[in-house]
């Protein structure tokens, strides 16, 4: 679904991404190790913000007693540094998070404690020595779940779904450099949406590296502008979006 | 209900104000459950859960197996469209119910300007507001905190106020609506009338309310014989042994208070005239170091806090406080952890405090002189002098701070001109302080901050028979004051004199307030304390169209011998204290603190450990 034009801007996008800053200090310490812990965020922990987030994961590891390296200088804090920020409202299956830790620890005791001091919604899946750079998140998939109450068949609308994102789509897309009319098919590597029963459901990759991000929200605001759904009831007509996985610069490998 | 509002969550700022669904929440099987309360703060989320005492009673009531408190808050204006437009009953936090589901609705009641939110709370959940219409299915309303003390102008809206301490009130008036029910004893009428044999218990609809010609009271009288004439305030005797939360409800956002607060001890010994928090929590308990020093420690590894916040209404009068702090400083530098000592006075700051503070971030220290000269601050039996509060200065500026904020009222009984004065030529001092410390930072400029608060007669203080200053006189006060801050590194702030009114009239009110508060309710008024929402005019209508002088509240003087809204509650301090006080300011003549020695006011009556109170009056 994806011209093979979009194709290389996007990959010649994700070659940028090497500018992106080192996170500061999280190597500079000697004997500090370096490890990556993978979690998901469900529930109501989907309407907490990055800074929420960070803060809600220092107060987690520290109950845990995990032996976690602190920032330097006059008010040191737990060092936590995350992979691709998630958008409030979004759920996700695989979320990192790098830590330093000041002592060794059995990793799979460690997942246990977090996860007996994490709320629910938190959970934490794996925790390993760090492998490879965030930087090298170049996709991230989503899985979009609509419920809309409209009379349009279902199996209809999707299909009108794929088509639509066939050729390009312009919304209005906040950037860097202010808002823009944009293509936000630029940002999409691929994109497929089936009905089942009365729920459409859309399987996603989108740009997800720190100089293209698309925000899966906008694939939302595209179907709402585009079909008129989702306008009516707000108990009723609802939509879910939960990010599934993070891939590397080849949209296929997953990242680790 | 929680998973199809995701579509409002998403549409109103900051959603996890509403989801609950924190660390540390309790969730409980509702067949188990034999009285269901929702502890209320009428005020937004990031404010309640600021609370130390909800965090109190959530966990004293959710200790026995067959009660489940849970938490609700005031939903901003954005979150109450929503809720209005999609007829979405107001709901706690922990199960999403609606507030009309609960056995007990209680509000902690810690302003007078929340009282518009607890009305409008009320509605939002679909629960008449006057008790008199709520029948056997609407929940019991209770109140209890400060305000509690002179609950009269909501009185009609609450069946109970909890007066005084809750942790061991409130679980016993559970049991005994648990046993009532049980034993098939119960209706309303019948708990209600058996709560007010309750020590601390306080059913306003008990008792016939006459009032003179003058709009003065005539009486206050129980409609039964067994109901008692007085309620009694409660309070914890022994601090060391109260219940103590071991575990908080972790916000996700961040809240006013995100921290942990260590409750050092409750009381004041000092008896500031103004100051109502220092004559109701008499008498002064305190909890011991160790003590104190376990339960920090309880609470960080459960909470993750990075910040202990020593908690009382003025940390430096506790009596082992470098015991304390040092036995504090000996885990939490190496955990670091913040420790913060709010609520410092400018004659016991120390170096040795400072030091011991000095790993707070804050470059800016506080201290509350109140008044601006010797003579208003012995009135009002302050006991700080200006060479106290410079020598206090010396110490932070010699540490590296260079910011300094004052606090200050502005139309205390007896103030002049010269008083007003007295304030920017205090704040002058201070500045001239800073260039005579030596060791001074010299890398930036030094600020002082005079923030200047209003004087509010309170209930149950020797000042609750002064009138306020009118509006007017209350302007031309600030206007002078700014007038005579002539130093740019003075900043002046100062509280809405219009805001300091109205909550007056509250704070001295009586029964016939509450049809004004329903009328306010009605034009659908709320969040009065927030600066965007209050509206003198709007309360000036309903006053006017309910009859009511708003005058005779906020600027009378009280007779001595007029019977008062509030002597319905014992306190512990009695009349006599107070008029004795109030007498003595007249002559600018002060009282001593409990620590140096008794002045009988009379809290010793209720008892107490680690008391300061003679042990010979102890019973």
């Amino acid at each position: 679904m994806v011209s093979e034009n979009q194709k290389q801007m996007i990959n010649s996008n994700t070659d940028k991404k090497n500018k992106r800053p080192e996170p500061k200090n999280m190597n500079a310490v000697s004997g500090a190790m370096p490890v990556r812990i993978k979690f998901s965020k469900n529930g109501d922990l989907i309407y907490i913000s990055h800074l929420d987030l960070n803060r809600t994961m220092q107060r987690i590891i520290i109950r845990a007693g995990i032996p976690i390296w602190y920032s330097e200088g006059f008010n040191p804090q737990p060092k936590l540094v995350f992979s691709s920020p998630l958008s409030i409202g979004c759920a996700s299956d695989c979320e990192y998070m790098d830590i330093k830790l000041v002592k060794e620890i059995d990793f799979q005791e460690a997942l246990k404690r977090l996860n007996e001091c994490a709320p629910e919604g938190l959970v934490f899946h794996e925790m390993y020595a760090q492998k490879s750079k965030f930087t090298e998140i170049a996709f991230a998939e989503y899985e979009i779940v609509i419920s809309d109450s409209g009379d349009s068949e279902k199996s209809e609308l999707a299909q009108k779904i794929n088509e639509l994102f066939s050729k390009p789509v312009y919304l209005m897309k906040r950037s860097k450099s202010g808002e823009n009319e944009t293509d936000i098919c630029r940002f999409i590597n691929r994109i497929s949406a089936v009905s089942e029963e009365n729920l459409i459901k859309i399987s996603c990759v989108l740009c997800a590296d720190s100089a293209n991000y698309l925000n899966p929200e906008y694939i939302v605001t595209a179907l709402k502008n585009k079909f008129g759904i989702l306008h009516g009831d707000i108990i009723k007509e609802w939509y879910t979006i939960t990010r599934k996985n993070l891939l590397k610069s080849d949209g296929e490998t997953s990242f680790i | 209900m929680r998973d199809n509002i995701s579509g409002i969550l998403k549409s109103v700022q900051k959603p996890a104000r509403y989801t609950g669904g924190e660390f540390g929440q309790i969730v409980k099987d509702k067949a188990k459950i034999k009285a269901r309360f929702a502890f209320c703060f009428p005020d937004t989320y990031e404010i309640g859960m600021s609370n130390l005492g909800i965090r109190i009673l959530y966990g004293v009531l959710n200790q026995a197996e067959d009660i489940w408190c849970e938490r609700a808050y005031m939903p901003w204006v954005d979150m109450e469209e929503q809720l209005v437009k999609n007829k979405i009953p107001l709901f706690a936090h922990e199960s999403g119910d609606s507030l009309r589901d609960f056995d007990f609705v209680g509000f902690t009641l810690q302003y007078e300007l929340c009282y518009t939110n607890v009305l409008k709370m009320l509605e939002l959940a679909g629960i008449p507001l006057f008790s008199a219409e709520r029948g056997e299915d609407m929940p019991i309303i209770i109140g209890g905190g400060p305000c509690s003390y002179n609950a009269e102008p909501i009185a009609d809206f609450f069946d109970i106020f909890s007066i005084g301490e809750g942790e061991e009130a409130l679980p016993e008036l559970m049991r005994l609506y648990i046993s009532m029910k049980e034993n098939g004893t119960y209706s309303k009428a019948s708990f209600l009338r058996e709560a007010s044999h309750l020590e601390g218990f306080y059913v306003p609809s008990l008792y016939d309310v006459a009032y003179n010609n003058d709009g003065t009271i005539a009486y206050y009288k129980p409609k039964f014989d067994d109901v008692p004439a007085k309620i009694k305030k409660r309070i914890i005797s022994d601090m060391d042994k109260a219940y103590f939360p071991e575990k908080l409800v972790m916000p996700y956002i961040e809240t006013v208070h995100d921290r942990i607060m260590l409750e050092v001890y409750r009381g004041c010994i000092r008896g500031c005239r103004f100051c109502q928090a220092g004559m109701v929590y008499r008498p002064v308990r305190e909890k011991s170091p160790d003590v104190l020093s376990n339960q920090a420690k309880v609470l960080y590894e459960n909470t993750g806090y990075n910040e202990i916040s020593l908690s009382s209404l003025s940390i430096s009068d506790y009596s082992c406080l470098t015991e304390l702090t040092d036995n504090l400083l000996s885990w939490t530098d190496e955990a670091k952890i913040n420790l913060s000592l709010p609520s410092l006075r400018a004659d016991s700051f120390t170096k040795e405090l400072m030091d011991k503070i000095s790993t707070v971030r804050t470059t800016s220290l506080t201290f509350a002189p109140e008044a601006g000269t010797q003579r208003l601050r012995d009135a009002i039996n302050k006991n700080v002098t200006e060479e106290d509060l410079l020598n206090a200065v010396r110490v932070a500026f010699s540490a590296g701070k260079n910011q300094v904020k004052l606090y200050f009222m502005n139309g205390l009984p007896t103030e002049t001109d010269e008083d007003i004065e007295g304030i920017a030529l205090t704040a002058k001092h201070v500045i001239d302080e800073f260039y005579r410390t030596p060791d001074r930072n010299k890398s930036k400029p030094v600020s002082v901050t005079v923030s200047v608060a209003c004087f509010i007669p309170k209930p149950f203080t020797p000042f609750q028979w002064e009138p306020q200053c009118s509006m007017e006189e209350l302007e031309v006060k600030q206007k002078h004051l700014n007038e005579k801050i002539t130093d740019r590194k003075i900043k002046h702030n100062y509280h809405d004199a219009k805001v300091s009114r109205i909550e007056a009239v509250f704070a001295r009110g009586d029964r016939r307030l509450s049809v004004a508060l329903a009328e306010a309710n009605r034009r659908d008024m709320k969040f009065d304390s927030w600066d965007e929402f209050f509206n003198y005019d709007k309360w000036l209508e309903v006053f006017s169209e309910c009859g009511i002088d708003p005058a005779f509240y906020a600027n009378r003087e009280i007779g001595e011998d007029e019977i008062l809204p509030w002597d319905i509650i014992d306190c512990g301090v009695t009349k006599e204290f107070l008029l004795r006080e109030r007498h003595k300011s007249r002559e600018s003549k002060t009282t001593c603190n409990c620590k140096e020695g008794c002045s009988a006011c009379g809290a010793n009556n209720l008892g107490g450990n680690f008391t300061w109170c003679p042990k010979t009056k102890n019973k």
